[in-house]
């Protein structure tokens, strides 16, 4: 902790300890990358309770028919439930599916199921999210981020050498705001090093 | 996933509760497990950018999920470490992981539509456990619960340990 303190800009020390932060980060960055790919070239395994999902079945149809698959999706119409999947790079399959569930237009239904030939979909188990909910766990979510985002601004502080160490006392919410302001207006960004 | 001010309260009541045995765990600490919880929702990035438009643009497959499996939460918490001061490297990890598993330890109890819960053990394991489906991920009732908790916890604590 000592050392640490000593520490100030322009010793090499400093930077060294800054550099070797920054390539510390990049490499578990990189593993991170890897293990990115690693993954998104496992394929389903129904042995191991590993369904194919909604994108995967929007990609490819055909592939799956026969198969146990879990999807979900919004329903885009009722009578029967109809719900539409896509894998967010312009594949999009509406399914027709078999369930005694009456969720409206708009609501979220998840459904697992075997997928039949004709986009029809055999539900054995299926619940509906309503529409709405997941606008609640939407704002709850974004609440928590933020909660957490002024605690750590408050009571953890990035010295020069990019070390991130507990303050002493936290900062007032009247300084975060202050702060904020300060580099809004002139972008600075202050490393002070607190006594 | 249930809404994650419910994983960040189930944070802050874990931390706190180990507040009666540490006595370095002052809320800058528990702030840590407070972010710890959120770290496997990271993964919630496809909802922005879709794992297949990632695939198509580097022309690799590719999955956000890693980030929501176990081995995906220890590398996460290891860029914390790494950017900790050196004397509080191991807290830092410590913390983020113990809010990190308890986030998916909550998402394994989850209602799910096969009865089985994604594959969060993953590199270890790579299989959906069963989940005996306590709850939906978009109902309020888990998040009155681990309220409810933080608020008792954070008074008990309060009690035996003032600070």
């Amino acid at each position: 902790m000592r050392g640490e303190a000593s520490l100030r800009s322009g010793d090499t020390g400093l930077m060294m300890r800054r550099s070797h932060r920054v390539f510390a980060v990049l490499l578990l960055v990189g593993c991170l990358c890897g293990a990115f790919v690693a993954y998104g070239s496992l394929d389903p395994l129904p042995s191991r309770n590993i369904y194919p999902d909604g994108p995967a079945v929007a990609a490819d149809y055909r592939a799956y028919v026969g198969d146990r698959v879990l999807v979900s999706g919004p329903v885009v119409a009722t009578e029967p439930p109809t719900i539409r999947l896509d894998n967010g790079a312009g594949d999009t399959v509406t399914v027709t599916v078999a369930t005694d569930r009456r969720p409206a237009v708009g609501d979220g239904l998840t459904v697992f199921g075997r997928l039949r030939p004709d986009s029809h979909l055999d539900a054995r188990r299926a619940f509906v999210v309503p529409d709405g909910r997941l606008q609640y766990t939407y704002t709850a979510s974004a609440l928590a981020g933020l909660w957490v985002l002024v605690r750590l601004l408050r009571w953890w502080r990035v010295d020069a050498s990019l070390a991130v160490s507990p303050r002493v006392r936290p900062l007032g919410v009247r300084d975060l705001l202050c702060a904020a302001k300060r580099r809004l207006v002139s972008g600075d960004d202050d490393h002070n090093v607190e006594g | 996933m249930p809404d994650l001010l419910t994983h960040v309260l189930a944070g802050y009541t874990l931390a706190t509760a180990l507040r009666v045995r540490f006595d370095w765990l002052s809320p800058a600490y528990v702030t840590v497990c407070m972010a710890g919880a959120l770290l496997p929702d990271t993964a919630k990035l496809y909802l922005v950018v879709p794992d297949a438009a990632v695939a198509t643009l580097l022309g690799v497959p590719f999955s956000w999920y890693v980030l929501h499996t176990l081995g995906g939460v220890v590398v996460t918490a290891s860029v914390g470490g790494v950017l900790a001061r050196r004397a509080d490297w191991l807290r830092v990890v410590g913390l983020l992981s113990l809010g990190a598993v308890s986030h998916l330890a909550a998402d394994g109890l989850l209602l799910t539509g096969s009865g089985h819960s994604k594959p969060m053990l993953w590199p270890l394991v790579r299989v959906g456990l069963p989940t005996p489906g306590l709850y939906l991920s978009t109902e309020p009732t888990p998040l009155v619960v681990t309220g409810v908790a933080a608020v008792a916890v954070s008074l008990f604590v309060r009690r035996v340990r003032p600070s």
